[in-house]
């Protein structure tokens, strides 16, 4: 008995088609176009003035931020250099006056305890209206970061993240 | 008179309408149909506590907010600032500390989440827009 041959028709062609199709659509979503991908698009590197706060700090460490000081961020391998000015004044605290009312005050004693304020530059990039260190911290006002420098590691209080004006 | 041949329905027929119905589908799901409206509107409060009065007006209605694994959690609606009171002592702090009470809009799921978290008072949230990041402690849920 003859066997019958299997033919190969259009619809066979079609179904290949409609399946690489498939695959292609899923390798460009998910591999192509993902953060290393090559069609990924990813905004221009920039350069951001974030102004921090560092709170009791002992009046030896204010050294460490000066001009053009070195500084690393958390984990993320983000470096930054601070710029001046610097402002260190006497770190603020909370007591309790005469009438039991919680008031600020300051370190009265002139090696005593201090707050910086200064301005770091860091790069990365921005995304909706966000500063994100490397592509991937956001660097959002009231964020805690930790900042490390030669001799010195720090948590301090993002107050504010914007475009470094050249 | 010859015979006229009937129409096979294989196998792979079958592979092509399912697939073209999934293909349908889903280039309606993800660019026609409107989908703002799935799952329940919910509004919830977040207080929170002693943020520094430099920053108490960083956040507006109609922010986009966040989580910190960058899941979307709804939007502003007001945002309140208020005298800040130590959470521990209950007595009022100076000034330069303030309390904020961010009232945030969004779509929860049948159970009550919103991109998987669960919202109920006393939840503690760790959130951001563009303009700040906060913690803060859910007060309220409505909806």
């Amino acid at each position: 008995m003859k066997r019958k041959r299997a033919s190969f028709g259009a619809l066979d062609i079609f179904l290949i088609l409609l399946v690489v199709l498939c695959a292609a659509g899923v390798a460009v979503r998910f591999v192509l176009t993902d953060e290393k991908g090559i069609l990924a698009s990813t905004p221009d590197t920039v350069s951001a003035a974030v102004q921090v706060l560092i709170t009791n700090v002992e009046n030896t460490s204010t050294e460490f931020f000066t001009d053009g000081g070195k500084l690393r961020v958390g984990d993320s391998g983000g470096e930054g250099e601070i710029l001046s000015p610097v402002s260190v004044t006497p770190a603020e605290y909370i007591k309790e006056d005469e009438n039991g009312d919680l008031v600020l005050a300051y370190q009265a004693d002139e090696n005593g305890k201090k707050d910086v304020r200064c301005t770091v530059v860091l790069d990365g990039f921005f995304k909706d209206g966000i500063f994100l260190l490397g592509g991937t911290e956001p660097i959002i006002p009231g964020a805690e970061i930790k900042l490390e420098g030669d001799g010195v590691v720090v948590n301090a209080l993002v107050i504010d993240s914007a475009p470094l004006e050249e | 008179m010859r015979e006229k041949k009937r129409a096979a329905f294989t196998a792979a027929d079958v592979i092509i309408v399912v697939l073209l119905l999934l293909l349908g589908f889903f280039i309606y799901r993800y660019t026609f149909a409107d989908t703002s409206g799935d799952g329940a509107e919910t509004e919830y409060v977040v207080r929170v506590s002693a943020i520094r009065t430099e920053l108490s007006d960083r956040v507006s209605a109609d922010d986009e907010v966040h989580s910190k694994d960058g899941e979307f959690m709804g939007r502003v609606v007001s945002c309140t600032a208020a005298a800040a009171i130590d959470p521990e002592t209950g007595r009022q702090l100076p000034d330069q500390w303030t309390d904020l009470y961010i009232t945030i809009n969004a779509l929860a799921d049948g159970d009550g989440k919103v991109s998987g978290v669960k919202l109920a008072a006393e939840h503690e949230l760790e959130l951001y827009t563009k303009g700040l990041y906060f913690k803060g402690v859910v007060v309220s849920v409505r909806g």
